[in-house]
């Protein structure tokens, strides 16, 4: 990886600031040809007002963004490289009474090029009496071209089923708004507020060469259980990781009928041809709240943050918790999950939508008191604190823990509550 | 203001010039440091690569990446195990068939018996990218051997016509998996050495265009290869490519509406004259050393130390494995609690002791003078005209054979079927008193009883019965012990017996002993010896339960190929999940010939026979059957078949028993779990529909029609998306 970086800053008259740059990237894992990536960007800033006026408006400034930014990290760092790998000793073959070690030609890619995200963004940054109150309202959108992804190859084009190719087209939008507001400020006492709340949506635009209405997309998300088996996929039109699943059917009591799913598309059989994409693990709102209060040598603080529209699939459960895990084939006795009892299925069902659950949550991720003494023993100064990390978590989620990256929920630790004590003095 | 615009101004340009000229860097020039790893360029230089270039496209077949048992993957998208090439073949050939089940909830898997799968089946798309990509391997290989190619690096001499032999067993194994891709999938993307790798949308062919590709190709390179027999272990020859071409030939009429039994004839023929001989026992062809075998004509080769996978063998012996089997008994270390059979495969197998009686019981005179002997045994009832004792030469002396199955059982003897004259034994004297104490025999057993009414004494004696003679095992010195059938009423043995004679005696001693004078089957005390005139596996029965006493001979001819675990295994499968539901199969095992275990626990060193005489044989019979021509040679075939089988000439069929469907049944019975099944069932037209059912197809327990578009499998849809000239196969 080579790179060669340039920057200009113009400034008029302090109410118009822009900043254009320029990158030129050169990557060893490209062919000498797609090596090297041109990655400008630009940014307009005005600021509107930035002194306090009678309107309480004290500043007001207007974002303006367009860049462009390169993805080459693909693990593997000679994709386009024709190359023949030899095998370890216990994957040798017989010839006669010698065993050979063989020499297997890679799959490789020659043409693989630069990810390139274009990402545009228009802010308004804001502040409110003296910037007692103050933050930013933003609107982005980000189309990632030439998606770099793991994807079947057309069969016999190439040395190998899947390969890291550049492969299609994926549209992110979001909005967020922040707000950070000095809600009383005197000596003695003192209280911060901040807050920020985003929408963010993505979908797949574009996802191989060839476009065929059967075609479910790239099976991706491996669970635990059967192995080898899948519970997401990218679709084009749809987010990135659908959950990609069989509809359960559920009797009156809503229990759910073990092993019966709706037939979707009403040829009369149930199928994967029957799986549906349902939700994703990205949440559509992320939420922050962080505050601080403060009387006299006392202080209180917390920071929490939420997700909503997050879901998960509940793998723990899909694996762990049927009948036939106490008497498996083997006749041994296993442990079963405790909500085998209220799921009441005999074998796994490991595709069932019953397993996707949305898993919006708010976490207080920690609260601190302190007090601070002023030279009264060792130091010039003493403080004495308490954090509680990962206070408490609000969500109907049924699994240990809403917040899981993949979606996919394989979680049997809960996450630490942690107290800590603190001294901190100054000598 | 203007100065310091214009500075900036040719700020920007110079950084703009250095950014836009900058690219004549050599530095990202880099090639892998690795040391297994060595780019296309070079790799050639060596002259060893060829060789090893060629292992791979075998060792394609049977292992599933460059580390041993996983790890360094060679396709992606499944678990590495069940994206082994010959797992995953065994997969589509034999769980689709009446020849096995699996027990695992892995994915779709049991969609394969119930011939219920879809187009986005992972295991399916797995095999299938296998088979591709295992030509896209054979390609790179071909492509890189042309002779301008070897020109250019200066090949000659014998590395040149070594190279050549090489290049003609990469184009036997693209034909073989060709082959395999016709078979399965039958319209497939059709791609060959003059495609370069890259990103382009290959063309698809029909089956008959496929057809007339495969036979070219093994035409093109039969005299090429070198002879039967004459290449290195593990490595194609002349045979190798025969036996593909008749099976290509076997099977044309599915293929492409013409049918070619001529031509399966000839190369069948071509095979059979090549110096290939039967394994004299058929179970040495699934163990640990059947690399030895004269039989193999070409097998996946396995080692336990060096050639590793989770598919393979060590798939087919693991899931094998389970319930009461001890895994010792094959080698491993554990069984994965898999794979059975369903009783549609059982029942292709004769009943033990169903053969042809030899002496069948007399039953003599049946009214000979009797007394009674009530007892504890018989519910003390004087009137039961079984229990009695008979007195063959009217001498007022009586005899009988009784069984109690109590120890301490009390008996009386009476005259007449009531108590009015009855005899017990007041002092345990051997003499009888009139309305004396009970007798009593101390042990469970078949009691020899006698009594003389004329002396009023009576004898008791507990008997076993054994064989003896040169025909049995122990020849004229050791009995063969005989165990008693209280259902049958007699002494039962079921042995092999070489021919000779017999006869039987009681308590390893001759005091005791009956022949059969004039060979009429009623016993004679002493009498003379019992022939046996053949070889072979007899089930025999003494019946003393009344005079006159008589025996039956009867030749269980037993099909040795019926290698079942039955041993708290159900015939029948209510739970296909269930492994203690279908009969176990012991076919295949990591243990050699000689007991010997194989040289790891968990990674057998069992070759897979991919192909092998017997098919041959089989092969051509059937061949030969549809053409109605050659009748007799083609029976001897089968019969050599059948008595390796049988160990005798007991289970030889007659030219009539030689048809279609015998055949069929014959080449389940020898060919069963070798990854044969489906491919004969779609020939005989009983894969799909309603001409055979067999357990849980359909997925119904007594096995329902399913339709005929799954004699071939779809097209995966992963490929139907990543290539637009495909086009889905009728039915999915």
């Amino acid at each position: 990886m080579l790179s060669l970086f340039g920057r200009v800053n113009y400034s008029f008259n302090d109410w118009l600031l822009a900043t254009f740059t320029l990158r030129r990237d050169g990557t060893s894992r490209f062919s000498p040809d797609n090596r090297w990536g041109l990655f400008p960007s630009a940014a307009l800033g005005w600021n509107i007002i930035n002194a306090p006026q009678s309107t309480g408006l004290s500043n007001l400034k207007l974002r303006v963004g367009w860049g462009v930014t390169g993805q080459e990290a693909i693990g593997d760092f000679y994709a386009y490289l024709p190359r023949y790998q030899a095998s370890f000793e216990n994957a040798r073959y017989q010839f006669g009474n010698e065993f050979v070690t063989t020499l297997r030609p890679n799959g490789y890619d020659e043409n693989i090029k630069w990810e390139e995200t274009t990402t545009v963004n228009l802010a308004l940054d804001y502040g409110i009496l003296n910037n007692r109150l103050n933050g930013s309202l933003e609107f982005y959108l980000r189309d990632a071209d030439d998606l770099l992804n793991f994807i079947p190859v057309p069969a016999g084009t190439n040395l190998t089923n899947f390969i890291t190719t550049n492969i299609g087209d994926m549209e992110t939008r979001g909005v967020e708004l922040s707000l950070n507001a000095e809600a009383i400020s005197k000596p003695d006492l003192k209280l911060d507020v901040g807050f920020n709340i985003a929408y963010n949506e993505n979908e797949i635009t574009k996802l191989i060469a060839a476009e065929d209405p059967n075609y479910p997309g790239v099976l991706v998300g491996g669970i635990a259980g059967g192995v080898g088996s899948t519970i997401q996929v990218h679709s084009e039109g749809f987010p990135a990781y659908s959950f990609y699943v069989l509809e359960q059917v559920y009797d009156n009591n809503k229990i759910p009928i073990e092993g019966l799913y709706v037939d979707r598309n009403g040829d009369g059989i149930v199928n994967s041809e029957d799986q549906y994409r349902l939700e994703k693990p990205s949440p559509d709102v992320t939420l922050g709240l962080t505050s601080r209060f403060q009387v006299k040598d006392f202080d209180i603080s917390f920071a929490g943050r939420g997700y909503l529209g997050n879901y998960v699939y509940n793998n723990v459960w899909s694996d762990q918790a049927f009948y036939d895990r106490l008497f498996n084939s083997t006749l041994v006795l296993s442990n079963v999950n405790a909500a085998t009892t209220e799921i009441d299925f005999f074998t796994p069902e490991f595709l069932s939508d019953h397993f996707v659950r949305e898993a919006s949550f708010f976490r207080m991720d920690h609260i601190t008191l302190g007090y601070n003494l002023a030279d009264r023993l060792i130091g010039q100064h003493m403080r004495l604190s308490l954090t509680l990390q990962n206070a408490f978590v609000i969500s109907d989620y049924e699994g240990l823990d809403p917040e899981i990256f993949s979606g996919i929920d394989n979680n049997i630790y809960p996450r630490p509550r942690t107290f800590v004590f603190g001294v901190g003095v100054d000598f | 203001m203007m100065n310091k615009s214009a500075n900036h101004l040719i700020k920007a340009t110079l950084f703009l010039t250095v950014v836009l000229l900058a690219g004549c860097f050599d530095d990202l020039d880099t090639v892998p440091l690795d040391d297994d790893v060595v780019t296309s360029a070079k790799v050639y230089d060596d002259p060893n690569a060829y060789r090893q270039v060629l292992a791979k496209l075998y060792a394609g077949l049977a292992v599933s990446g460059q580390q041993g048992p996983h790890g360094q993957s060679d396709i992606s998208g499944i678990d590495e195990g069940f994206g082994q090439y010959t797992r995953g073949y065994w997969y589509h050939q034999e769980l689709t068939t009446d020849e096995a089940v699996i027990g695992w909830n892995d994915q779709t898997i049991k969609d394969f018996h119930e011939q219920d799968w879809t187009a986005s089946d992972n295991f399916i798309n797995a095999f299938y990218s296998r088979i591709f990509y295992q030509i896209s391997l054979c390609n790179e290989f071909i492509r890189e051997t042309t002779d301008a190619k070897l020109a250019d690096r200066g090949v000659e001499g014998s590395l040149y016509s070594d190279v050549q032999a090489f290049r003609a067993e990469a184009r036997f194994l693209r034909a073989l998996s060709y082959w395999h891709a016709l078979d399965l999938f039958r319209n497939v993307p059709f791609v060959t050495e003059e495609d370069e790798v890259g990103a382009f949308f290959p063309e698809q062919v029909d089956a008959t265009t496929l057809f007339t590709y495969i036979e070219s190709e093994l035409k093109d390179i039969e005299s090429t290869l070198v002879g039967p027999r004459q290449n290195e272990y593990g490595r194609a020859d002349q045979a190798a490519v025969w036996v593909l071409l008749a099976k290509l030939y076997l099977n044309a009429e599915v293929y492409t509406g013409t049918a070619r039994y001529a031509d399966c004839q000839e190369y069948c023929d071509k095979v059979i004259n090549a110096g290939y001989e039967l394994e004299p026992e058929y179970e040495h062809l699934f163990m640990a050393d059947n690399h030895r075998s004269n039989e193999i004509i070409f097998p996946v080769t396995y080692d336990g130390i060096s050639t590793r996978t989770w598919g393979g063998t060590t798939f087919i012996i693991h899931a094998a494995v389970g319930g009461d089997m001890n895994p010792s008994d094959f080698g491993i270390d554990g069984g994965w609690n898999g794979t059975r059979t369903t009783s549609a495969l059982v029942e292709k197998f004769p009943a033990v002791g169903s053969g042809e009686p030899l002496v069948t019981p007399n039953e003599g005179n049946p009214n000979y003078p009797v007394v009674y002997m009530p007892g504890a045994y018989q519910g003390w009832d004087p009137a039961n005209e079984k229990t009695v004792l008979t007195s063959p030469n009217d001498d007022g002396t009586f005899e009988a054979y009784m069984y109690f199955p109590d120890a301490n059982t009390e008996f009386k003897i009476t005259t007449g079927p009531n108590w009015d004259v009855n005899y017990g034994d007041n002092e345990m004297d051997g003499i009888l008193d009139l309305n004396g104490s009970n007798l009593v025999a101390a042990d469970a057993g078949v009691y020899k009883v006698n009594v003389d009414l004329n002396n009023l004494t009576y004898t008791t004696l507990k008997t076993d019965w054994g064989l003896i003679g040169s025909a049995t095992p122990g020849g004229w010195d050791a009995d063969t012990d005989m165990t008693y059938d209280p259902e049958e009423e007699a002494f039962v043995l079921d042995l092999y017996l070489i021919a000779g004679e017999i006869k039987f005696r009681a308590n390893d001693d001759w005091a005791i002993n009956f022949g059969d004078n004039g060979a009429d089957a009623l016993l004679d005390a002493g009498g003379d010896n019992i022939q046996i005139p053949a070889d072979g596996n007899y089930l025999i029965k003494l019946f003393l339960g009344a005079p006159d006493y008589t025996y039956s001979i009867a030749q269980t001819s037993f099909d040795f190929r019926a290698m079942f675990f039955t041993q708290n295994q159900n015939l029948e499968i209510t739970d296909i999940s269930q492994f203690n539901e279908g009969y176990a199969i012991t076919k295949f095992k990591n243990v050699t010939s000689s007991g010997a275990v194989g040289s790891d626990l968990t990674f057998p060193d069992t070759d897979f026979p991919m192909f092998r005489l017997a098919d041959v044989y089989l092969m051509f019979a059937e061949a030969v059957v549809r053409q109605s021509a050659g009748r007799q040679r083609a029976l001897q075939l089968v019969n050599a078949v059948r008595e390796r089988a049988y160990g005798n000439s007991t289970g030889n069929i007659q030219e009539s028993e030689m048809t279609l469907e015998f055949l069929l049944d014959e080449r389940a019975r020898e060919l069963y779990w070798e990854c044969h099944r489906r491919t004969d069932l779609v020939r005989f037209g009983q894969f799909t529909e309603g001409n055979y059912a067999w357990p849980w197809k359909g997925g119904a327990p007594e096995g329902v029609p399913v339709s005929s578009n799954f004699n071939v499998f779809p097209i995966p849809a992963n490929d139907l998306g990543a290539n637009p000239n495909l086009v889905q196969n009728p039915g999915y």
